[in-house]
């Protein structure tokens, strides 16, 4: 269409340029007869497609209309038929339709399209003759099971003939019945997994794609469904709800390990035809499985009050269900057995692509190590056995986890050609997601408990120190194996921000603070693990001869915050915590700007500076306000904020300048 | 279908067959000896996937043991459960033909035990129990829901409303003179399970031809 358009004012144009003397007769030619050879080609093209599209479009149309017609027709003679021809004519429609798609078929040919609408016609008929026999009858008893018989009869009619629109219409309809099943009944019935399967074979073998993925959604679907299911209406206390968020990450891992395996990766890999076909549905598997392992981490990494039920946890409740079979003596227990078979399944299936994993791994070196299978596998079956009401036991596996998970898919993603480009886009937004949401973790625990608002910001400030040695240690580890790691700084960054910020939140006068030993044990217990690991950390990147200032920068800032929360205690004037946290504010913005500096990053010295110039100037307002009249103090300030920011900036661009020398000096050499 | 043709049609047939079996069972049901009158209570009468249709809720759609105004025995205090089937006995009352439950059980064994002459059993299943404190024993206020698979009457468009209206004045003139009553005759077979076989507003039968 556009070529068209175009090809008037071309030919005018070609005459003005002719005439302009811009080129010559012999060049108008040229470009004229390139274009009239161009466009006809395509022209072609989109003609043939054209036609291609058109007798679809007009055949389907007329589907559409017959079928509206053939509602519309007996919506309003109905009531004038006797029941008895009610009944010939729905027996004879369905018939009839079914026929003339025979006969066509063996007419004009089996592929037509007109051939494959009377025979979807045939297959809506039969609906509407189920539909019809009910009316006149008046029965409401159960109507899922019509349902359940159109989409039978559907998929029979569908492999019979090779026509897809019948197989998606009666996948649509199996579906349409297990939500019937589900919502207006309260029934889980299993039977739709097993027709899910067969589906799953059917469009498998027919290599129809989006077939695939909508299986793939129903499974989805049943297993939220049946737990909601369990969860609402029989399992009613904590125990079940945590079971039920653990079991994600074994299936989350399942989901993303069953994907790589079927759409073929190095050291797996299989040039088959399947991993065409199961390409789609194993990406959808990808990200559905990487965003389920996030759901524990997020989920039970809080010091949540759970309440101890009759259960407890995962041994003393198999052996109740083993041994004691009066289930109405303790609430209901066996119906935590749906949940225990689907956890015991899914742990199962984790072991064996790990032992899989294992057993490939020694013959194709593409594969990665097996520890993030290993390791978060490891986490969610432990947390399955862990007791409920331990709120101290379930922070540290959470956030052991969470330190694992980042350190473990930013290093196998960025080193192993086994992943994708966009897992290693997720292991970003991940890492970040999960310091974050944390930091708001902390945050609203300091708002809360006011008198402890020093231990729950310093945690916080620990928490993303370490976050950021994790961060040091992956890009360690790849440029050990020569990988490089592009997020590292924004990472970094991240992490710098939350740090930054934590800190500047509690470097104002601030009210009386009990010591953090009277703090929740669990909150203790979870500091001392970030101080423990960090200290593993920076000995390990000491050790492997990482850059000693990041090592020395960390371990200062992590001494300093130590000494704080060490001396706090309601004897402390809001002086002291004031000094010192000035201290490790310019402490950090200060050691930013040189670490910035050394790696010669330019956001990081923007980000620093800008940290540093935030600091002074809160300071400066916080001393002086009280001291000087407002209008004074306000254009001393805005002289010495211009003078300040001129300094800062001429800093800036001295550093900048310094940068792009360094850079064209290594070039150079 | 040009592969394999005789398969083709053994499931034109069978879908055929399926359809003349849903009218054969319910001709069957509708030709049973057995029938009940059973009173109706007004409800929401349209739908919008039903098409044009009359909503039933029966006297015996509510079950209540011991309630003053409808002495019902619970047979053998079983806690039920959403889709549990409970098998109610009915029995003829003052007026003729017209049926009222008396007690209800959860097999249908214990029902034909305690049926006495001249009663039915009719079929349900509970849609929704609710019971006070969460007891497990039926006890006062404990209340079963209870579908008959009868709760449907389709009809001719617009004439829904007719039905609708005649079934809402029975209450709305209050208990006394110029009501009208909306009474549905159900046809049993001998497992319990019911078919509407004609539709009464104040004695007369709803005819829409």
């Amino acid at each position: 269409m556009l070529k068209k358009k175009l090809m008037v004012p071309l030919a005018a144009s070609l005459d003005l340029w002719l005439k302009k003397g811009i080129i010559s007769e012999e060049q108008r030619k040229a470009i004229a007869e390139l274009h009239s050879k161009r466009l006809p080609e395509k022209t072609e093209a989109q003609l043939r497609a054209a036609k291609r599209w058109l007798p679809k479009i007009m055949v389907s149309m007329a589907v559409v209309l017959l079928a509206a017609g053939l509602f519309l027709f007996y919506a309003s003679n109905w009531r004038h038929m006797p029941p008895i021809a009610k009944l010939v004519q729905v027996f004879a429609l369905i018939a009839a339709l079914y026929g003339t798609a025979f006969v066509l078929a063996h007419k004009l040919g089996e592929r037509q399209l007109i051939t494959r609408a009377f025979l979807v016609l045939g297959i809506l008929s039969f609906g509407l003759g189920v539909a019809l026999v009910a009316q006149i009858y008046h029965i409401s008893a159960h109507p899922s099971n019509y349902i359940l018989a159109w989409a039978v009869a559907a998929l029979l009619a569908a492999l019979l003939c090779d026509e897809p629109v019948g197989l998606y219409l009666s996948l649509a309809l199996t579906f349409t019945w297990y939500v019937f099943e589900a919502f207006a009944y309260n029934k889980l019935n299993v039977f739709f997994v097993a027709a899910l399967a067969v589906y799953a074979f059917i469009f498998y073998k027919q290599a129809k794609r989006a077939g695939l993925v909508a299986v793939f959604a129903g499974f989805l679907f049943f297993f939220y469904k049946s737990n909601f299911y369990l969860l609402t209406s029989v399992l009613l206390d904590d125990w079940g709800n945590v079971l039920f968020v653990v079991l994600h990450m074994p299936l989350g891992l399942v989901l993303v390990a069953a994907g790589h395996f079927a759409i073929g990766q190095p050291g797996i890999n299989r040039p088959d035809i399947s991993q065409a076909r199961l390409k789609p549905v194993s990406l959808a598997a990808i990200w559905a499985g990487w965003i389920m392992m996030l759901v524990p981490l997020l989920g039970l990494s809080w010091p949540l009050e759970l309440k101890e039920a009759n259960s407890g946890y995962a041994p003393k409740a198999l052996w109740r269900i083993a041994f004691l079979k009066d289930g109405a003596s303790f609430n209901g227990m066996p119906e935590l057995l749906p949940i225990f078979i689907e956890g015991i399944v899914l742990f199962t299936i984790l072991g064996v692509i790990i032992l899989q994993l294992v057993k490939q791994r020694k013959k194709h070196e593409g594969l990665p190590k097996h520890w993030l299978f290993s390791l978060m596998g490891a986490f969610a079956f432990t947390q399955f056995f862990v007791p409920i009401d331990n709120k101290a036991i379930w922070l540290l596996l959470g956030y052991l986890a969470i330190v694992s998970f980042v350190a473990l898919t930013l290093y196998y993603t960025h080193s192993h050609d086994w992943f994708f480009y966009f897992e290693q886009k997720l292991a970003v937004i991940f890492s970040a997601l999960l310091l974050f949401s944390k930091g708001l973790g902390f945050d609203g625990g300091a708002v809360y408990r006011n008198e402890y608002l020093y231990a729950y910001v310093l945690g916080f400030v620990t928490y993303s120190l370490l976050m950021y040695l994790v961060f040091q240690v992956v890009a360690r580890r790849l440029a050990e194996h020569g990988l490089p790691f592009a997020p590292l700084n924004r990472l970094s960054f991240f992490s710098s921000i939350s740090c930054f910020f934590s800190l500047y939140s509690i470097s104002f006068k601030i009210k009386e603070q009990q010591a953090p030993f009277g703090a929740e044990p669990s909150l203790l217990l979870l500091l001392g693990a970030f101080f423990l690991l960090g200290t593993v950390l920076l000995v390990y990147l000491w050790i492997k001869g990482a850059d000693k200032m990041i090592a020395l920068f960390v371990g200062i800032l992590f001494v300093l915050s130590a000494m704080l929360l060490l001396f706090a205690g309601p004897e402390r004037s809001w002086i002291f915590y004031s000094i010192i946290t000035n201290i490790i504010l310019l402490v950090f913005s200060l050691g930013l700007v040189f670490l910035a500096t050394r790696y010669a990053s330019r956001k990081m010295v923007a980000l620093a500076l800008g940290f540093f110039a935030l600091h002074i100037t809160t300071r400066y307002f916080d001393l002086f306000w009280d001291m000087f009249s407002g209008s004074i103090m306000l254009i001393v300030s805005g002289a010495i904020i211009f003078l300040g920011g001129f300094l800062l900036e001429r800093h800036r661009h001295r550093l900048f300048k310094y940068f792009t020398e360094a850079k064209a000096q290594e070039d150079a050499q | 279908m040009k592969k394999r043709p005789v398969l083709f049609w053994v499931l034109v047939t069978l879908e055929l067959c399926f359809l003349g079996a849903m009218v054969l069972r319910q001709e069957l049901l509708l030709n049973s000896k057995t029938t009940v009158l059973l009173r109706c209570i007004p409800v929401d009468p349209r739908s919008l996937f039903s098409g044009d249709y009359v909503a039933l809720k029966y006297d015996i759609s509510s079950l209540e043991p011991d309630n003053e105004g409808m002495p019902l025995k619970d047979l053998d205090g079983h806690h039920y459960k959403k889709n549990d089937n409970v098998y109610v006995l009915l029995k003829e009352g003052d007026k003729e033909g017209e049926h009222y439950a008396f007690a209800y059980v959860s097999n249908m064994d214990t029902a034909q035990k305690h049926l006495p002459d001249g009663a039915v059993i009719i079929r349900g299943t509970v849609s929704k129990a609710f019971y006070p404190n969460g007891d497990q024993k039926q006890q006062n206020g404990s209340v079963l829901e209870v579908r008959y698979g009868v709760e449907s009457y389709f009809v001719p468009e617009r004439e829904g409303k007719r039905i609708e209206d005649a079934i809402e004045s029975r209450f709305a003139a209050g208990v006394g003179a110029g009501q009208s009553e909306v009474l549905v005759e159900l046809a049993l077979n001998n497992k319990g399970i019911s078919a509407i076989k004609r539709l009464f507003i104040n004695g007369e039968a709803v005819n829409f031809k």
